[in-house]
This record gives C-alpha cells, sequence and structure tokens, in this order.
C-alpha cells in the first residue's frame, strides 16, 4: 500500500516534453517569457541550447503523480524547489515516498518527499507534501 | 533601481482580480500534463499556481517591472508553495488578492548577482479563502561586483 510510513509512492512517468506543448501552456500562465519558447534566447543567456520548461509543468507533474499514487487522498500542502532547468525534449519521473502518518481525529495526514528526475538525468525538482486522507 | 528601492516593495499589495476556471482551457492543460481531467467539476490543483498568477493584477512581466527587471533578462522560478482547503472548481469565480512579500540580494558563482523576488497569492471563493501560493523567483541582476 502506497499510504503506510517509509512506503514509495507509485512513480509516474512523463513522455519527453514538446515546444508546442510549452506554448500552449506559456499562454495558460500568461507567461511570455521568451526562454520557454525560443532556443536562441536560452542560448544568449548561457543557459543551454533548448528551449527551457515552465517550473509550473513540473509541479503539475507532481500532482499527477500523487493523484495517481493515493487517489483517495487531498493535497493540503505542496512545497517544492526547482534545482535545475528541465529542457524541451527531456522524459521525466515523478515519484516520492511516504515519511510520515500522523493520525487525526478523522482520518490521517500523510507527510510525504516528492522529486521530479530527468531519466538519465539530474533531479530538477524537489519537495514536501501533505495530504488528507 | 537601489537595493534600498527594492526592499521597500516587501509588502506592496498587488491589484488582484477575479479568475474563472474555464473547462475547455483545464482540458488542454490537463492534456499538456498527460493527465485526465477530472469528470467531478473540480479542476487541476496546478489552478492554484495558475489562476492566482493570471488574476494577481499584474501581468507576469508586469510584476518584474515594479522591481526594475525586464523579462528579456530570463527570470526564473525558484520555488513554489502551494496550499487548498478543497478542491477547485470549474466555472466558479474566484477572487485573487497578493502582494509581494520581499526581495533578497544574493551572490552566486553560476549566476553573479541575482535578486530573490517572493510573491504571495489567496485564492477566495466570496470571504473564504480556498487556496494559496508563494512563489519565489530568481531575478539574475548580471556578474557580481
Amino acid at each position: 500500500m502506497n499510504r503506510a510510513e517509509g512506503n514509495d509512492l507509485t512513480p509516474l512517468e512523463i513522455d519527453p516534453i514538446r515546444p508546442a506543448a510549452m506554448a500552449d501552456m506559456a499562454v495558460i500562465l500568461a507567461d511570455p517569457n521568451p526562454i520557454h519558447l525560443d532556443a536562441a534566447v536560452v542560448a544568449s543567456l548561457g543557459l543551454g541550447d533548448r528551449e527551457i520548461v515552465q517550473g509550473p509543468i513540473g509541479v503539475g507533474f507532481v500532482l499527477d503523480m500523487l493523484a495517481g499514487a493515493l487517489p483517495e487522498a487531498r493535497v493540503e500542502k505542496l512545497d517544492v524547489r526547482f534545482l535545475a532547468n528541465v529542457f524541451a525534449g527531456d522524459a521525466l519521473i515523478a515519484a516520492g515516498r511516504v515519511e510520515r502518518v500522523e493520525r487525526l481525529a478523522e482520518g490521517a495526514r500523510l507527510r510525504c518527499r516528492v522529486w521530479l528526475d530527468v531519466v538519465g538525468g539530474a533531479r530538477v525538482v524537489e519537495g514536501a507534501a501533505a495530504l488528507l486522507v | 533601481m537601489d537595493l534600498a528601492a527594492l526592499h521597500a516593495l516587501a509588502g506592496r499589495s498587488l491589484p488582484g482580480g477575479r479568475f474563472s476556471i474555464d473547462a475547455d482551457e483545464n482540458r488542454r492543460l490537463c492534456g499538456i500534463l498527460g493527465s485526465a481531467p477530472a469528470t467531478d467539476g473540480s479542476a487541476h490543483p496546478l489552478y492554484a499556481y495558475i489562476a492566482t498568477q493570471r488574476a494577481m493584477g499584474v501581468t507576469v512581466d508586469g510584476l518584474f517591472e515594479i522591481c526594475g527587471f525586464s523579462m528579456e533578462d530570463g527570470p526564473m522560478l525558484a520555488s513554489t508553495s502551494l496550499d487548498f482547503e478543497g478542491p477547485l472548481r470549474i466555472g466558479t469565480t474566484y477572487t485573487v488578492e497578493g502582494r509581494i512579500a520581499g526581495i533578497e540580494r544574493k551572490t552566486g558563482r553560476k549566476l553573479g548577482a541575482f535578486d530573490l523576488l517572493s510573491v504571495e497569492l489567496d485564492l477566495l471563493d466570496g470571504a473564504e479563502r480556498v487556496a494559496g501560493a508563494v512563489n519565489v523567483f530568481v531575478l539574475p541582476r548580471g556578474p557580481a561586483s
């Protein structure tokens, strides 16, 4: 069971992220930052040679991993730090672990460590989540 | 903009605004993330970030301009904290309130001088706070002096 202390959460594998999806996300976020849309801008800033994926997309993957691993739970809080950039074309894997289970008068609060890794690469997001079950 | 002027921005309220989560856009978002939209009328929880950013009352580039920073100089999201009192609903018109929590000058080997801009945003349904976001952005200021 995912929800016991020390248990790993079922990971979520994410296909390579396409620039077209990032362009659509820029509209949804109302964020025209060119580092997400133009590889030449990324290169001019010395940040790499591909478009940089918007950080909130990574947050969305972590939220979806939690929803898939703990479908009976509701996210109360999610804190994440962005450790490195994700680039267009990167495949990712979101995962986590239940660190502590706090018994409540009704149900329980699960405190989890969560992360997002580039497949074959670096950890790009890490953080903590609290979920109510 | 000098450092004292930047520090003086701490506590400044943003105009805020109203935001309604559109069903079609929620489907687009889920498509980007590769997930299936919920069938119970709830929106993807990432709208705690999206709705508060969209309706904070200034554009993202306008927020950075307040801090004397251009979008062209490559701002980056350093961290985000989302909290939820319950699910977000498609079609509900939410109110967004926000403020600049602070700006802190730092120096790093890779970026040189940079500022950490912290913004606190609340999503309300009527008078009830239903979600919130605290976002910290890195604003590179050029080589360390």
